[in-house]
């Protein structure tokens, strides 16, 4: 009898992507039988496999802890929240960057090579402050959970640092991106305790998914 | 609300009510029992040091974690203890020094440390049961020894289905040492080692220039190098592991040999503590447990840093870790 392997998959933006890469590689992902099915936890019981959809943020935090022992999640979480996993595959979807921006107005006076002290809002608080530490500016961080870009048209802040995938959002919105941060795609991780305890079941999931990527 | 005296406690320490004391005396007593049939002497260290005298034994990400303060009358760092093995390396440098080795201590003592994460940076208090070997020569036989009482440890708290992951940090530096890149580089490479991310590792490889065609499959086959003790073999069908090798398939021997084979894996792309660690390295896990309940390895600088010469190796049992897996295995 093979052990159960539990899977957490991110909600939302990534999850058409997700199921194309698992369905690619041969595993079903059960599917919700009506509108008003509630489950949280959907069992494949041909290759004893468990999933459960949560919130994108709270992936690795399930992974860490051994919730569930495989996830995916974005690397711009992953790094915001600096977690304790294993990392074995770029599955090389959801891809967007994580990029400072600032008003269409205000680019164009301004040089960020005379940065000393800015205000940011962001929902990548530590990231943010990291990037920005290193080259010596410091910041003063808003963080917010949502509507980033509301925050320079409102005053809040300057700039903003958050994820683009087009720039429509920000183009709409009078904002122009100055600087990348970082390249952002998904991530396959894994629990340290289940690949160590269960390592060939692991192992077998992960070969089977990157030879689909 | 009522306007009390407030009675709340600092984010990350707790109290333990009596069914779960004495569950944590219990698992206590047991390991007691195992570390001493095995030949290990309890000793006691103060909660406190000087950061100076622990620095030097710490691994470097626990230094980081240490939690500081100023000693009043003389203006010098202090740090409550987030290890006890710097400690156990002062006290035999000094209080033990004429001991003749082999020198086998053991200890069961809270240790403070600031959490990693984001967020909420909090203190984390939890309780080490410990061994310390410290021998004249370090070999296979010693590593033998201490895992085999980490195992024997285990089991007595009566947690059954847990496996001790080995690795050989020794490995992975002989592979370092022949490349040739800078120190930055180095632990680049060395990061996605530890996140098992080959593309990440292909990339950070070829950008740090200085690795052989035939080294760079290597340290990429490394991030898949885990599980029973076959992937040994597997390694050694790699070019450049030739010797490199040798000390963990005699650990492995010898474990086997004394029947503890079904108890281990193997696990060549660990490096945690790559920087502390000189030897074979090794973690306690159990399936469907997301922590760690032990860690160790072979460390033959640490006494050295403290003016002795002789080498050592040992563990810790986080024994709450161990308590909590035991409640719901209930």
């Amino acid at each position: 009898m093979k052990e159960t392997l539990t899977i957490a998959l991110p909600k939302g933006r990534i999850q058409k992507d997700t199921e194309k890469i698992f369905s690619n590689a041969g595993i079903t992902i059960p599917k919700k039988e009506n509108s008003d099915d509630r489950r949280l936890i959907f069992e494949n019981k041909e290759d004893n496999l468990r999933f459960m959809i949560v919130r994108a943020q709270d992936v690795p935090t399930y992974i860490e802890f051994g919730a569930a022992d495989i996830g995916i999640a974005g690397s711009d979480v992953l790094i915001e929240q600096g977690r304790d996993l294993y990392e074995p595959l770029d599955l090389k979807i959801g891809k967007c960057r994580l990029s400072v921006a600032e008003p269409v107005e205000l680019k164009k006076s301004d040089n960020p090579g005379n940065w000393t002290h800015i205000r940011v809002a962001t929902k990548y608080p530590n990231i943010t402050k990291k990037y920005f530490s290193d080259k010596g500016i410091q910041t003063e961080l808003i963080k917010l959970y949502g509507s980033i870009e509301l925050a320079p048209i409102l005053g809040l802040s300057e700039r903003i640092v958050d994820l683009v995938e087009t720039g429509e959002t920000m183009r709409q919105n009078g904002l122009i991106e100055v600087e990348t941060i970082m390249e952002v795609s998904s991530r396959l991780i894994v629990n340290r305790a289940s690949l160590k305890t269960k390592p060939k079941r692991v192992k077998s999931l992960v070969e089977k998914l990157s030879k689909v990527i | 609300m009522k306007n009390l005296p407030t009675t709340s406690l600092p984010a990350g320490v707790k109290d333990t009510l009596p069914e779960e004391a004495e569950q944590i005396a219990s698992a206590c007593a047991s390991v007691t029992e195992v570390f001493k049939s095995s030949g290990f002497e309890r000793v006691s260290t103060p909660l406190i040091e000087y950061l100076d005298v622990l620095s030097p034994g710490l691994d470097q990400n626990l230094d980081n974690t240490a939690i500081k303060f100023i000693e009043y009358s003389t203006g010098k760092v202090m740090a409550i203890r987030p290890d006890v093995t710097p400690q156990i390396a002062r006290l035999v440098s000094t209080r033990l020094k004429d001991k003749p080795l082999p020198i086998k201590l053991f200890y069961i003592e809270n240790v403070m440390r600031m959490n990693r994460g984001s967020e909420d940076k909090t203190v984390c208090e939890t309780i080490q049961a410990g061994t310390e070997l410290i021998t004249k020569e370090a070999g296979p036989e010693t590593d033998a020894e201490i895992i085999i009482t980490a195992i024997e440890a285990l089991k007595k708290t009566g947690i059954k289905d847990f496996k001790v992951d080995l690795a050989d940090i020794g490995f992975i530096r002989s592979i370092f040492a022949r490349i040739e890149a800078s120190t930055e580089s180095k632990k680049d490479i060395e990061k996605f080692i530890a996140l098992k991310d080959t593309n990440g590792l292909s990339r950070a490889i070829d950008k740090a220039g200085g690795v052989t065609e035939d080294d760079k499959e290597l340290l990429l086959s490394i991030t898949t190098l885990y599980g029973e003790v076959e992937v040994i073999e597997a390694a050694e069908k790699l070019k450049g592991t030739k010797n490199a090798l040798g000390n963990l398939k005699k650990v492995v021997e010898i474990l086997t040999e004394k029947g503890y084979g079904e108890a281990i894996t193997i696990d060549l792309g660990e490096v945690r503590g790559f920087d502390y660690y000189t030897g074979i390295i090794f973690e306690g896990f159990a399936e469907g447990y997301g922590k760690a309940l032990l860690g160790g390895g072979r460390y033959d600088g640490l006494l050295t840093k403290y003016g002795m010469e002789a080498k050592s190796t040992g563990f810790a049992i986080d024994v709450e870790n161990v308590v909590e897996l035991l409640q719901t295995r209930k």
